[in-house]
């Protein structure tokens, strides 16, 4: 509490959903950094979503692709002259700039839902943990404490290294590694609504515990959610990159950018940055443009650093 | 206080065993468990002689109470690679990856502190903002490819300093320490700023923002009522106060940052356990794998559990057993 | 009482604007005070009237974006509001000493009580050594009605109670002997025995030592009892000042008259009770003129013009055309 009397820009703790959507958007087109980011991401799913039909090349067609045009630099031309590589290629002779679409694409199918899933099952079990309590509430949040305390990549890659390779497995594996971030936050949200008096008027409707938690009490702790949601994308899509990288992740079929920079590294001594290079600054975009983001809507959702 | 200490114990305790079931269980859901302790190019008469000597013709859980009690006499199998024993190979490992651990820690904290504070403080300055744009961009670069950008920049290019391995050591106590030595600081400070970058990004965030709330606390007013220098009141009231949630966040990071230089020792090739743990997966050396990957749990909880004790020490508010905040 | 007739503290055309986004609050917007040595003046007011502002503005402490944009607070021969940062600091904490509503976040949570009281001493006596701070803190530990003082020293301040840690702050703002103490709603934020007993104490305390006492609160009665002299706040002015039985038991302003005849006990059971209507308007948007129009029964053309604060009555400031100059029905 302040002991300034004049009155402030302040918003009240109290129903979320009670926040006006128009504030919140106005807020959040407040910093151009943040508009930047929200540009830059929409640029990058909608290059991930057409991939397909923008690459010049299809990077995993083998067929298609020709030996000695491997390790060109950026701009060369192919050897049947049927393309430019704008990027360079790799030294299979991929077209980089195909490749870092079809991987941005398999990065952000991958990081999205993983961490959509793992909301899913977060958010229901921190809502049964918050609403009804007791054993299951301490069983649950037991859990969550468990998970929390190991570091990501460790558990990830023990799965992995147990699992084997592919898309599904890792998803698997990000989703076990994610839900209990989102699990903490929906039952620390939820435990403050709870107490809160439309609650109580919807027990007194006899509602069923089912339709309060839904309807009720989740739209109230979206806020946090959001923000957790969009920081947990970025770090399932570090994660999987980071475990491509090590040679873990995403089988060779699959395309992935940690794979690219993986396959690029040796060739850094020889000179041939781009291969390591061009999917490393994709990969951060993509990052940062979610991370961008995700930052604005915390500090605009956030009732208690509004001035 | 002794009540909260045997609580964590236990808790840890539980955490160990679940690992350690998840990580025997693996082992049958990979394949044979024979593969684990029998070298694949055994032939079929050493693999029958060794299934009747190991047991593995046992029931299951009679079979991971050998390997339990194995485990806790400290026999982790042979590697198949070195034809040594797994826990002596991941001792040797050891110090190495703690002394890249606490390096970049240190940085983090070193550099990341004061930055965090002054862009509590002065949060509408150009050097605040900048320091906030720079914070996310800690946060969002995969340390992999920070790694790799260095290596590029610095030792490629630049020249200056090596990319690879560890440096020269000197022997304290019988464990080898490099960072002694002036060759060994060269060949750490690539590694341990790659490795510290996201925690310092954490730290500037965690000290911006609990300087930011801290600031505006009724204490730090009372405190200026009385007088006290600007100094006094940062160094006192303020930094006391942060650093209570950065030590807890920066103190269960620690796991993350172990479990982190994986990847760290994969680029810079720095002999560490994280480097043992990738390089046995690849090459599927089974004992080190389970063994490296057991300890390293063991290593992250037993560190956890440290935290926890120094939050209390901290936080006077939890040793007396009232909640914080 | 004070044998010093002269003013310890002489606050003239007080003026402590905020610049925010939305506009200019005008938080405080010339406020003229005395205190004398010894003497203890109520600052009384609604939430939001600037009189928590004023105190702050007083110390130095009013935080971006605020700033003092006018006026003279002159304390023993110095301008306060001229002053360099410096010198204020050195004047605070050792001739004028503050404590605010809310114990519980007045005292820093992870530091003991000794740490938090011998820093006080030893910011404006560096030459004290620790042990002899240390003893000075536990003797006003104890003189603050505080048992056991050489263990509370040792503890951290949730270890004590609402009550106690207003102690304790009363305790320290005291440790140097300043001259003026501003209490800003000492007693709002505890239990109304303890609150009895706070107002004792200070009493008490600020009466032997020859302390001038501001006492900021919005509770009628709680001012009543302490103070010598009464300062009513409405929308950063004042409207009505004078001693304190004379203005509560007469009260000439209609905004004066209009609090007091709320206070439960002044009205007779069973009757409604008395309110003054409308709300208090908000900072951004003050009304033309005085600022009390909008709600007062006596509003005329006459109130579009803000009304000076004037003596109607020896001893009595009064800000309106329109006072309760006839005799109290």
């Amino acid at each position: 509490m302040t002991a300034l009397n004049e009155p402030r820009d302040r918003l009240e703790v109290g129903n979320a959903a009670e926040m006006p959507f128009r504030r919140v958007l106005a807020d959040f087109f407040g910093s151009t950094l943040a508009v930047g980011g929200l540009g830059a991401l929409s640029g990058i799913v909608f290059i991930a979503l057409v991939a397909p039909w923008i690459s010049p090349q299809n990077p995993y067609d083998l067929a298609r692709l020709d030996l000695l045009d491997g390790r060109l630099p950026p701009g060369s031309g192919s050897s049947d002259g049927a393309i430019i590589y704008w990027l360079g290629t790799d030294d299979q002779g991929r077209d980089m700039l195909s490749a870092i679409f079809y991987g941005l694409r398999t990065s952000l199918v991958v990081g999205g839902l993983s961490a959509g899933f793992a909301l899913i099952i977060g958010a229901v079990l921190g809502l049964i943990a918050a609403y009804i309590g007791g054993r299951s509430e301490m069983l649950i949040m037991r859990l969550v404490d468990l998970q929390l305390s190991l570091p990501a990549i460790l558990v990830a890659l023990i799965l992995l290294a147990l699992l084997g390779h592919g898309v599904a497995k890792i998803i698997l594996a990000l989703v076990v590694v994610q839900w209990a971030y989102f699990a903490r936050t929906v039952r620390g949200s939820a435990l403050v609504e709870r107490r809160k008096e439309y609650i109580d008027a919807a027990r007194c409707l006899a509602l069923s515990d089912a339709r309060i938690m839904l309807h009720h009490l989740l739209p109230n702790c979206l806020p946090p959610l959001i923000v957790v949601l969009t920081v947990q994308v970025a770090h399932a899509i570090t994660l999987e990159a980071t475990l491509s990288f090590l040679g873990i992740g995403l089988p060779i079929t699959e395309p992935s950018l940690g794979l690219l920079i993986a396959n690029g590294f040796e060739y850094m001594i020889s000179g041939k940055y781009w291969i390591s290079l061009f999917p490393g600054l994709a990969l951060l975009a993509a990052i940062m443009s979610i991370n961008l983001v995700g930052d604005r809507l915390r500090d605009v959702l956030n009732p208690r650093l509004q001035r | 206080m002794t009540v909260f200490i045997l609580r964590r114990l236990m808790q840890s305790a539980v955490v160990l065993v679940l690992m350690s079931v998840l990580v025997f269980l693996g082992v049958f859901a990979i394949g044979n468990p024979v593969d684990i302790l029998i070298s694949p190019q055994a032939d079929q008469a050493e693999i029958t002689r060794a299934t009747a000597a190991l047991g593995l013709d046992k029931p299951l859980w009679q079979q991971y109470f050998v390997f339990l009690a194995n485990a806790l006499g400290g026999n982790l199998g042979n590697s198949f690679v070195f034809n040594e024993p797994s826990l002596w190979l991941i001792a040797q490992r050891l110090p190495a990856t703690l002394e890249l651990a606490f390096s970049a820690l240190l940085i983090a904290v070193v550099l990341g502190l004061p930055l965090g504070l002054y862009a509590g403080l002065k949060p509408d300055t150009t050097l605040a903002r900048l320091i906030g744009a720079g914070s996310i961009l800690g946060f969002s670069l995969p340390t992999f490819w920070v790694g790799i950008m260095l290596i590029m920049v610095f030792a490629v290019e630049l020249g200056w300093l090596p990319s690879t391995g560890r440096g020269a050591t000197v022997h304290v106590l019988g464990v080898g320490l490099s960072f002694l030595t002036w060759d060994g600081l060269k060949h750490l400070l690539l590694p341990a700023v790659n490795l510290s970058l996201s925690r310092m990004a954490l730290v500037i965030r965690l000290g911006a923002s609990g300087t930011r709330e801290v600031v505006h606390m009724d204490y730090v007013k009372f405190a200026q009522a009385k007088g006290l220098r600007p100094s006094r009141i940062i160094r006192v009231h303020v930094l006391r106060n942060i650093l209570i949630p950065i030590v807890t966040v920066l103190g269960l990071e620690t796991g993350a940052v172990i479990a982190f230089s994986m990847v760290t020792e994969t680029i810079f090739a720095w002999p560490g356990i994280g480097r043992l743990i990738i390089s046995s997966i690849t090459v599927l050396d089974r004992p080190v794998i389970v063994a490296s990957l057991m300890m390293t749990v063991l290593l992250v909880v037993l560190i956890n559990l440290l935290v926890d004790m120094l939050y209390s020490v901290l936080d006077p508010r939890v040793r007396h057993g009232e909640a914080p905040g | 009482m004070s044998a010093d007739l002269a003013p310890l503290l002489a606050v003239v055309g007080l003026r402590t604007h905020f610049f925010t986004r939305l506009g200019t609050v005008k938080a405080v917007d010339g406020v003229s005070l005395a205190v004398r040595r010894g003497e203890v003046l109520g600052l009384v007011g609604e939430s939001g009237c600037g009189k928590t502002v004023t105190g702050f503005s007083i110390m130095g402490l009013v935080d971006p974006p605020g700033r003092v944009v006018a006026g003279r607070i002159l304390f023993e021969g110095e301008d306060l509001a001229q002053l360099p940062e410096g010198r204020l600091r050195a004047l605070r904490g050792e001739r004028i000493a503050m404590i605010f509503q809310d114990p519980m976040m007045t005292l820093n949570p992870v530091l003991r009580i000794a740490t938090q009281m011998i820093e006080a001493i030893r910011a404006h006596h560096p030459d004290v050594t620790i042990a002899d701070a240390r003893r000075r803190a536990r003797d006003a530990l104890s003189q603050t009605g505080i048992p056991a003082a050489e263990e509370r020293l040792a503890a951290f301040p949730h270890q004590f109670s609402g009550g106690m840690r207003q102690r304790v702050a009363i305790a320290i703002a005291l440790l140097n002997r300043p001259a003026l103490l501003i209490a800003d709603e000492p007693t709002t934020a505890l239990d109304v025995t303890i609150q009895a007993q706070i107002l004792y104490e200070l009493q008490k305390l600020c009466r032997e030592r020859g302390t001038a006492l501001i006492w900021i609160s919005h509770d009628l009665a709680v001012v009543g009892g302490i103070a010598d002299t009464v300062a009513v706040m409405y929308a950063g002015r004042i409207v009505e000042q004078g001693p304190v039985d004379d203005v509560l038991g007469r009260p000439l302003h209609p905004y004066t008259r209009g609090l007091i005849g709320s206070v439960p006990s002044q009205n007779r059971r069973g009757e409604k009770l008395q309110q003054l209507p409308g709300m208090t308007p908000s900072p951004l948007k003050l009304p033309e003129g005085c600022s009390f129009r909008s709600r007062c029964p006596r509003a005329d053309t006459r109130c579009m013009e803000m009304p000076e604060l004037e003596a109607m009555l020896p001893g009595r400031l009064v800000r309106c055309v329109h006072p309760h100059l006839e005799a109290r029905p």
